[in-house]
C-alpha cells in the first residue's frame, strides 16, 4: 500500500507571549491510499494543528511531514501552495465558498490556479457538480443554495484537481442531520471509488464510518485503530 | 489566468460600486486637472507664440525713454534706416484708442500710427484699395487703412473706399479718408489687426497728438541670420544718441518667446504641482480602500490559499483591482478633462490643445499610482498566514 501522508515525530509549539504551548508532541502516523481516516479528539487535543499540518497550511516546529513520499516540512510558501492546490482537497465546516462566484466558478477556482485551460476546466467542474448531485444548480450563487448543497459544492471543489486525499474539517458540523448524512454518503461513495478521505472531528458518531481511527489527546496520539 | 483575474477584480469592484467610484474620484479629479491645465496652457502658449511668430522671426521691439542727453525723434529713425547695414524696416510705433464715426455708426477701437515700413514688418495685405505709402507719410495726409472688423462695423455692406470717417480723441477730431481695407488677419504681436485703424505716424503727429518724441519703435533685421548684428547695430545707434544704457530696451522676438516660455513653464510647473498633489491624495485614497478591502476579504484570502493560490496569485489579484481602479479613473479623468477644457476654453477664449504625449503620460501616471499605492495592500494580502486568515470572522 502506498502512503499518501506520513507524519514522523512531529512537534508543534506555539509561543503565546512568554508561555510555550505544545500543540503536538511527537506525533507519528501514516495514511495509506484508499483509507477512510477519522481523526478524533476533544478541543485542545491538537486536532486543528494536525489538520493544518496535513493541509500544508502550517509547518511543524520539529519532525517531518511527507505527502506522496515528498518531504514538505521545509518547503517554501510557493511550493506549499502548489501542494495544497494539487494534492489536498479541503472541505471546511463553514463550507468556505467564495460568495461572489457561482457554484461552477467555485469548483473551477483550484483549476484556475493550477493553470488548466478554460474548456477542460468547465467540463470537469460540471461533471464534478453532477457527481455530487448538483448538476441543475451549477450557476447558482452560494446564497441561493442550502447548507447541504453548499457543502456538496465544496466537495466538488475539493475533488477538482484529483487530490491525493480529501481533508475534511467537521464537514457536518454546520448541517442538520439529514443534510449531514447526505454529505457523509458522498464521502463513503468517493472512498469506495478509491479516494482517500480524512475527516477531522470531535463527533463520535462519525467514527463508525472510518477504517482507520486516530484519537488525539493533549497533543499526543492516545489510540490508533484499524478496522 | 489573466482574464480570470481581470474578471474577478471587476466583479469585486462592481460589487462595491459606490466605494469603487468614490475611491476613483481622487484620481479622476487629479487627471482631469492635469489635462485641463496642460491643454489650456498649451493653447494659450501656442496662440501667443503664433502672434509673435506671425510677423517673421527677425523683428525688434524697442522701448525708448528720454535721457539726460536727448531723445529719439522720427528723424533719428530715418537716419538709422539710411545708415544701417543690417536693418531694413524701421517704424515709430504708437497705438491709442479713439472713437471712430461714420454717419451714425460709431465704434471705439484701437488706432495704430506708423510709417509705411510697418506693412512689411507685419506682412499686411489689403482686400480692397491700397496701403499707406511714402507719399501719405511724407505729406501727413489724412488717410487711413482699416481692419476688416472695423470696416464691417462702420460701413456694413457699403464700400468704405474713398469715404471719410472721423476720429475723436478727447475734444479734438480728425477726418480720415479710407484708402484701403485689410484682409482678415487676426492678431499679430500686440495688434489685433482686424480691429485696428492704421494712420500715418506723421498725420497723427502733426494734426492730433504731440508725437515728436518716439517712445516705441519696431525694426526688422535683414534676415534671420543677421539678427545678432542688427541688434548690435541698433544698440550702437541708440547709445550714441542717448548715451545711457538704461534709456532703451531692445526686445527681440526670440527674447519675447523665451519670456513667454518662461512664464508658461512656471505656470505649468505650479499648476502641475497642484494637480500632482491631488493625484497623490487620490493615490492615498486608493491605498486606504485597498487596505480595507484586504481586511474585509481576509477569509477569502485564506480560502484561496487553502485551495492552491500562491502568494503571487493573491498579490496580483489585489494589484489588478487597484490598477483597474486607477486606469479607469485615468480614462474618465481624460474624457472629462477634454470636455471641461473645451468648456472652460470657450469662456476664457483659449482653444485647448491636447498633446498626445501629455494625455498618454497622464494615463500612465494614473496607472503608476495604482501600482505604487496598490502594491503595499497587495503584498499585505499575499503575506497573510492561511491558518489565521481562515479563522478570521
Amino acid at each position: 500500500m502506498k502512503a499518501v501522508f506520513e507524519m514522523k515525530n512531529v512537534k508543534k509549539i506555539y509561543k503565546m507571549g512568554e508561555v510555550e504551548v505544545k500543540a503536538l508532541d511527537d506525533v507519528s502516523f501514516k495514511i495509506n491510499s484508499g483509507e477512510f481516516v477519522i481523526i478524533m479528539g476533544p478541543s485542545g487535543s491538537g486536532k486543528s494543528t494536525t489538520l493544518h499540518i496535513m493541509g500544508c497550511l502550517d509547518k511543524p516546529t520539529d519532525g517531518s511531514v511527507y505527502i506522496d513520499g515528498v518531504d514538505v516540512s521545509n518547503l517554501k510558501d510557493k511550493e506549499l501552495a502548489k501542494i495544497r492546490g494539487e494534492k489536498i482537497g479541503f472541505v471546511f465546516q463553514q463550507f468556505n465558498l467564495l460568495p461572489r462566484l457561482t457554484a461552477i466558478e467555485n469548483v473551477e477556482l483550484p483549476m484556475i490556479y493550477r493553470g488548466i485551460p478554460h474548456q477542460k476546466r468547465k467540463k470537469r467542474a460540471k461533471e464534478l457538480l453532477e457527481l455530487v448531485g448538483l448538476g441543475d444548480r451549477i450557476n447558482h450563487k452560494p446564497t441561493q443554495l442550502s447548507g447541504g448543497q453548499m457543502q456538496r459544492v465544496a466537495i466538488a471543489r475539493a475533488l477538482a484537481n484529483e487530490p491525493s486525499y480529501i481533508l475534511a474539517d467537521e464537514p457536518t458540523g454546520n448541517l442538520d442531520s439529514k443534510s449531514g448524512k447526505g454529505i457523509l454518503e458522498i464521502f463513503e461513495k468517493l472512498n469506495k471509488e478509491g479516494m482517500t478521505v480524512v475527516i477531522v472531528t470531535h463527533d463520535p458518531e462519525l467514527e463508525l464510518l472510518g477504517n482507520h481511527l486516530i484519537y488525539l489527546r493533549d497533543g499526543k496520539i492516545q489510540e490508533e485503530r484499524f478496522l | 489566468m489573466i482574464y480570470e483575474m481581470f474578471k474577478e477584480a471587476m466583479r469585486s469592484l462592481l460589487h462595491n460600486k459606490m466605494r469603487s467610484f468614490l475611491s476613483m474620484l481622487g484620481i479622476v479629479i487629479g487627471v482631469m486637472a492635469v489635462i485641463i491645465v496642460l491643454s489650456l496652457g498649451n493653447g494659450a502658449t501656442y496662440s501667443v507664440k503664433n502672434q509673435i511668430e506671425s510677423i517673421g522671426s527677425n523683428v525688434f521691439f524697442v522701448m525708448v525713454k528720454r535721457s539726460k542727453y536727448g531723445n529719439l525723434t522720427v528723424n533719428d529713425l530715418e537716419k538709422i534706416k539710411l545708415e544701417a547695414n543690417y536693418l531694413v524696416d524701421i517704424t515709430p510705433s504708437f497705438s491709442g484708442n479713439g472713437n471712430f464715426k461714420y454717419n451714425k455708426n460709431e465704434i471705439s477701437t484701437q488706432f495704430y500710427a506708423a510709417n509705411p515700413d510697418f506693412i512689411n514688418i507685419f506682412g499686411l495685405k489689403t482686400k480692397n484699395g491700397r496701403l499707406i505709402n511714402d507719399l501719405d507719410f511724407d505729406g501727413g495726409l489724412k488717410v487711413a487703412v482699416i481692419g476688416s472688423y472695423v470696416a464691417e462695423q462702420l460701413f456694413g455692406s457699403e464700400d468704405p473706399i474713398g469715404k471719410e470717417i472721423k476720429l475723436y480723441i478727447n475734444n479734438r477730431f480728425l477726418p480720415l479718408k479710407i484708402i484701403g481695407i485689410l484682409e482678415e488677419t487676426g492678431s499679430k504681436l500686440f495688434l489685433n489687426v482686424d480691429n485696428t485703424v492704421f494712420i500715418p505716424y506723421s498725420t497723427v503727429e502733426q494734426r492730433l497728438l504731440k508725437l515728436d518724441v518716439v517712445n516705441q519703435f519696431l525694426a526688422k533685421a535683414k534676415s534671420s541670420d543677421e539678427v545678432e548684428n542688427a541688434k548690435n547695430e541698433l544698440e550702437m545707434f541708440l547709445f550714441s544718441k542717448l548715451k545711457d544704457e538704461n534709456a532703451y530696451y531692445i526686445l527681440s522676438q526670440d527674447e519675447m518667446l523665451d519670456t513667454i516660455n518662461q512664464i508658461t513653464g512656471m505656470l505649468n510647473i505650479t499648476l502641475g504641482a497642484i494637480a500632482a498633489i491631488s493625484l497623490l491624495v487620490g493615490g492615498i485614497g486608493i491605498m486606504n480602500i485597498m487596505l480595507v478591502s484586504v481586511t474585509e476579504r481576509t477569509r477569502e484570502i485564506g480560502i484561496k490559499k487553502a485551495i492552491g493560490a500562491t502568494n503571487s496569485n493573491i498579490m496580483l489579484q489585489f494589484l489588478t483591482e487597484s490598477l483597474i481602479l486607477t486606469f479607469s479613473a485615468g480614462i474618465i479623468g481624460i474624457v472629462f478633462g477634454i470636455l471641461f477644457s473645451n468648456f472652460i476654453g470657450r469662456f476664457i477664449d483659449v482653444t485647448p490643445y491636447f498633446r498626445i504625449d501629455q494625455v498618454v503620460l497622464s494615463f500612465i501616471t494614473a496607472g503608476f499610482i495604482g501600482l505604487f499605492f496598490g502594491i503595499y495592500p497587495a503584498i499585505k494580502a499575499s503575506k497573510l498566514n492561511p491558518v489565521d486568515a481562515l479563522r478570521y470572522e
